[in-house]
């Protein structure tokens, strides 16, 4: 391993403290359509121990900065300007940090280094180490976890086979890896999600990085295995000491990770400091509006505001705005200079940087000093009080529904769904995997029920066994319209079922693979149309053009294909099209998860709106809490194909009586970092049971801290206690279990 | 991995049936029954058949039986006894005809074919890493040349060039001298100094498409994130490729192989007839010319079953290289 480093005499000045500075960073991709900037300029410090968090929205250039720190950009991608100064711990001979060195690093300059030379490989892996979004496919599917950890270490160091089988095994089993001696020996495809990203992690930090890059690496998780990820993060840090840059979308993540923020919009650092200050006193427009944007766990969500939006969107690559490059969606944009003068990084105090005009001193000098202070005055205003415009008025019934005031649309009985399992020779039915096992529900006309659970306990097959694109194996669904007998779909096939097909309607997660992609939107749109016979021709043109203008397209898209449309924009699509045939009962599966912070802000807002326009009736089903929490009257609580809780949405929140429901809401992350230290995680060890071969007694027993020898006994029923609450646990009573209300966030919930 | 191959092995057998029947069914197709054709061919040579004789291989056939019979009594012969019948043309045993044309056509197939993939991996490696490059236009040019080219001129040029310039006697896979000798150091070497002119060629037609197969694949494979993260972890950009995306380019054309082995027993015939090979493609055309039914229909039973076995082979290569399949249909989900 060759470890001759490039001496840059010429900039030694980086603060002591600081492990890398990043300044004026220029990534470009010359491509046929024209010359994509993907970073143009970014510039901000990692501390040392410390971790720097990266947000912004999606195509703003998070992945590739973090790529160019390791000149691992995708061809033809490649680092054009700037400066990657990064100090190098010095190694002794067999790679090892050298300890007797202490306090004699290296500065490299990381831009100076040729992407394939071995100084740069050298830094690879070893000094600066990266995780990715998806352990699934960042991992190679045909090599065992431990093949591809030694080999980190089998590049950088000097050690014996036996060695580095050793020290994997020991990494694996630090990451909280169980058994590291046979998941050694296993493939990717053979561990849960949370697992592979552990043993991801644990291939990351095999040679001690003083560095490591994590490029969303919670995002393709449940909250409760994102919070054991960001758990063991944070221990992890303080054991190896190293500074972590957390690239994330979530901000509720951010709140809970980091030291240091960074906002980037459109390959630039718009805002940057430390996350206290940061989120207590954004000062970049777009950073007040990311923080508008996101539904806050327990905190006036039962008011139904409207969530604020960001304006458009990301622009596309290729045309991006002169002058600020967020001033075509700002709020606060001053014609003729916002769009005319690019804004230089203004520092406003330790670590704190924000490029906008409001806060550059020349301008505020030339304006006399007003424009900038009356812009940001005003801001602060808006963000600290002024009322946001109600969706629903409470008059209409638009929150908890008094049980008989509304009727019931659809009514749930012992719903299940088993697969059979076949193995053996003779593949042979051997078990059954318990999908939905007796599932009870009812949903009224015109509420949202939310249902939340982690994934694999049952959330989707629920929704597809109601809209029947699955044939329950038991139960009835009964479904009653206008006061008309209820009828069982459960029962109906083939043409009995077409009527409901138009008044059960499903929405998809994820906008990209639901809709084909060699349809255009009319056909799209018009397609149920078509098949159920309700309009053709130019009647079909006009509805589809509706329907666009209803979910805010427009209708001139008609004709064009969803490859030129944005995820949000796709979703909207798919909004549209369930809602051709004019349904009485939408369920959206996820239909929210796929989309970034801004855009599901008008998702849900467009969602509301429908609701209340068509008199809707929602079953919401999503991994979210805060969504849920948002949107939904109701929400029912899944583990392992059970409900284990029922109840109003702000009753539920503020006073969970399921342990589950408690260590579900404990997992997710607040957006408030002040909040981090005080609060007390509940981290639900293990995965969800195995739905083929469920724990004895109340399934939830071998992950329960109130678990008691009766627990692995006797199965809980669901039963009432009170205040609309419905719930499967023995100790639902005795228990008493903290919410999201108590202390933790800025504004309290109002229980109806 | 062992009830995965017993799986795959039970399930060859009601295949395996419906070959055997097929192939008896191409043998009963000719009008008539073939003995009197026998008597009458014999007899237009002027060699009378013995009374006995006829009724002894009517017996034998069981002819004057139905179908199902003489299938019984055809199948449980080749099954027990190895015995394919007679051919008629030949006038000698069918097994004593097919073993060396088969092992000859088995060795042609097996050497192309690795062959073709010997080249197909360097290029289509090659063009994939270095796609868009001048490397990469000069080599699907090249591609298409190969693949446009008809086999037997190409069969043909290098038939010339060998005779011309190495002196070497043409067509057939063995010199005279070495035609009928037992086999020896001398006579393998005589093998492959033949061998080398139809294994270029069918190669050459395999290649072109195995190279646009193999740069598709790899392609793909080029841009996952696997290859980010290994890069990540600062391996060398050409072990990297070595040891992830190629490796995974590799599975689809394992799944191949079983495949590939008909194509090339039909894609070598016009090749064998123009290079006059001792390999299963002429005769298989003659006998079928001939009506040589006991002949043909064993050809088709053989090719068949090789097939089946090729295809066995590639199903438990992948498995074995590719851990996801046998997780799968080892049902452990
Ligand atoms: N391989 C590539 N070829 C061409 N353009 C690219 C490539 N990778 C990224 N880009 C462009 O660079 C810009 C920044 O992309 P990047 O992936 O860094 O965004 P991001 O902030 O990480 O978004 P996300 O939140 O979706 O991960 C985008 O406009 C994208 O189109
Ligand atoms: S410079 Fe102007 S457009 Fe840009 S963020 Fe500041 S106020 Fe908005
Ligand atoms: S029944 Fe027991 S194990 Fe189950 S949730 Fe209640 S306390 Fe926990
Ligand atoms: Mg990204």
């Amino acid at each position: 391993m060759a470890t001759e480093t490039v001496q840059t005499p010429a900039t030694p000045e980086l603060a002591a403290d600081v492990l890398l500075s990043v300044r004026n960073l220029q990534t470009h991709f010359p491509l046929d359509q024209g010359l994509v900037k993907a970073v143009d300029g970014a510039g901000f410090e990692i501390r040392r121990g410390k971790t720097l968090c990266v947000v912004g929205e999606s195509g703003c250039g998070k992945s590739v900065t973090a790529r160019s720190i390791l000149q691992i950009v995708d061809r033809p991608g490649r680092v054009v300007g700037g400066e990657l100064l990064f100090r190098q711990t010095p190694r002794n001979d067999d790679g090892r940090p050298d300890a007797a060195q202490h306090g004699q690093e290296r500065i490299v300059d990381l831009a100076k280094l040729s992407p394939k030379s071995a100084a740069m490989r050298a830094i690879r892996g070893r000094d600066i180490a990266m995780i990715f979004q998806e352990p699934m496919t960042s991992l190679s599917p045909v090599h065992t976890i431990g093949n591809q950890i030694v080999e980190v270490i089998h590049l950088h160091e000097n050690v014996s086979k036996k060695e580095a089988k050793e020290r994997a095994i020991e990494v694996l089993r630090r990451v909280g890896v169980p058994r590291p001696e046979q998941r050694f020996d296993s493939h990717p495809f053979q561990l849960s999600g949370g697992l592979r990203q552990r043993a991801m992690i644990a291939m990351a930090l095999v040679c001690n990085p003083t560095l490591l890059i994590a490029d969303e690496p919670t995002t393709a998780l449940d909250v409760t295995t994102q919070a054991q990820i960001l758990e063991l993060m944070r221990e992890l840090q303080s054991d190896y000491g190293m500074a972590i840059m957390f690239i994330t979308h979530d901000l509720g993540v951010v709140a809970e990770m980091a030291d240091d923020v960074a906002v980037m919009y459109l390959g630039t650092v718009a805002e940057r400091g430390d996350v206290e200050s940061v989120f207590r006193d954004p000062q970049h427009p777009y950073t007040r509006a990311l923080l508008h944007s996101i539904p806050k766990v327990g905190a006036a969500a039962r008011a139904r505001e409207k969530l604020d939006t960001i304006r458009g969107m990301v622009p596309d690559p290729y045309n991006r705005p002169g002058g600020c490059p967020f001033h075509n969606r700002c709020d606060e944009m001053m014609p003729g200079v916002c769009d005319r003068i690019l804004p230089p990084p203004t520092t406003l105090g330790e670590h704190r940087e924000v490029r906008c005009l409001l806060h550059d001193p020349e301008l505020i000098s030339s304006n006399g000093g007003t424009v900038g202070a009356a812009e940001t005055e005003d801001a602060s205003r808006d963000l600290a009080t002024e009322p946001r415009p109600t969706v629903v008025p409470d008059a209409a019934g638009g929150s908890t529904p008094d049980g008989d005031a509304r009727s019931t649309l659809l009514d749930v009985e012992d719903l299940r769904l088993h697969f059979p399992i076949r193995t053996g020779f003779l593949r042979r039915t051997t078990g059954h995997v318990r999908a939905v096992d007796g599932l009870t529900f009812a949903i009224s006309e015109g509420e949202t029920l939310g249902l939340v659970g982690e994934s694999g306990c049952g959330k989707t097959s629920t929704g597809r066994c109601i809209v029947r694109s699955h044939d329950p194996t038991g139960g009835r669904i009964l479904y009653r319209e206008n006061g008309s007998p209820a009828v069982d779909l459960a029962q109906l096939a083939g043409p009995e079922l077409k009527p409901y097909r138009r008044a059960v309607r499903m929405i998809f997660q994820d906008p990209h693979s639901s809709l084909n992609p060699r349809m255009t939107l009319r056909d799209i749109i018009g397609e149920p149309l078509r098949a159920h016979g309700v309009a053709s021709g130019s009647e079909l043109e006009d509805r589809v053009g509706e329907l666009l203008r209803d979910v805010g397209l427009r209708p001139e898209y008609m004709s064009r294909y969803p490859h030129a449309f944005s995820g949000g924009e796709r979703q909207r699509v798919g909004i549209a099209r369930a809602l051709s045939l004019d349904p009485r009962l939408v369920v959206a599966d996820e239909a929210v998860s796929a989309l970034d912070v801004s855009v599901r802000a008008q998702i849900l807002n467009l969602l509301q709106d429908l609701q209340a326009e068509h008199q809707l009736t929602y079953l919401f089903i999503s991994h979210d809490l805060s969504v849920v929490e948002y949107l939904c009257d109701r929400v029912a609580v899944m583990y392992v194909g059970k409900i284990v809780e029922l109840a109003d949405t702000a009753t539920l929140y503020a006073r969970p009586r399921h342990p589950y429901t408690e260590a579900l809401l404990s997992a997710v992350p607040k957006p408030d970092p002040r909040t981090r230290d005080r609060r007390e995680r509940i981290v639900l060890s293990g995965d969800v049971a195995d739905p083929s071969d469920p724990p004895s007694g109340c399934y939830f027993h071998p992950r329960c801290r109130y678990a008691k020898p009766v627990c692995a006994e006797e199965q809980p029923q669901l039963r009432d206690v009170g205040d609309g609450t419905t719930v499967a646990c023995h100790f639902a009573e005795e228990l008493t279990l903290r919410g999201v209300a108590d202390g933790a966030s800025t504004v309290t919930t109002t229980p109806k | 991995m062992l009830t995965y191959i017993a799986r795959r092995v039970l399930m060859m057998i009601p295949t395996l049936f419906l070959i055997s029947l097929a192939s008896f069914f191409i043998i009963q197709l000719p009008p008539g029954d073939f003995l009197s054709t026998y008597a009458a061919g014999m007899s237009a040579q002027n060699a009378e058949v013995a009374q006995e004789t006829l009724e002894a291989l009517e017996q034998r056939y069981g002819l004057d039986q139905p179908f199902y019979v003489q299938y019984w009594y055809w199948i449980s012969n080749i099954v027990c006894c190895g015995d394919f019948g007679q051919s008629f043309e030949w006038n000698r045993p069918v097994s004593s005809l097919i073993w060396d044309r088969l092992t000859l056509t088995m060795l042609l197939a097996i050497v192309s074919t690795l062959f073709t993939w010997f080249v197909a991996f360097l290029i289509g490696t090659y063009t994939a890493v270095r796609q868009y490059s001048v490397g990469d236009y000069f080599w699907t040019f090249v591609g298409f040349i190969g693949l446009a080219t008809p086999n037997f001129l190409l069969a043909l040029v290098l038939m010339w060039i060998s005779f011309r310039y190495f002196g070497q006697s043409v067509g057939g896979l063995f010199s005279p001298e070495y035609e009928s000798a037992p086999w020896s150091i001398g006579k393998a070497v005589d093998l492959f100094q033949h061998m080398w002119i139809p294994v270029v060629v069918i190669a050459t037609a395999g290649a072109a498409s195995t190279i646009r197969v193999m740069r598709a694949n790899l392609l793909d494979e080029l841009h996952r994130p696997y290859t980010t993260t290994a890069r990540a972890k600062g391996m060398q950009e050409w072990r990297l490729i070595a040891k992830y995306p190629v490796r995974l380019a590799l599975n689809p054309f394992i799944s191949t192989v079983g495949w590939t082995l008909p194509t090339l027993v039909s894609g070598e015939i016009i090749v064998s007839v123009v290079l006059n090979l001792p390999t299963t493609g002429p005769l298989l055309l003659r006998s079928l010319e001939s009506q040589d039914m006991y002949l043909a229909g064993s050809f088709i039973l053989m090719l068949g079953v090789l097939t089946l076995i090729g295809t066995l082979l590639s199903d438990i290569l992948l498995a074995w290289l590719d851990p996801r399949i046998q997780y799968e249909k080892a049902g452990s989900r």
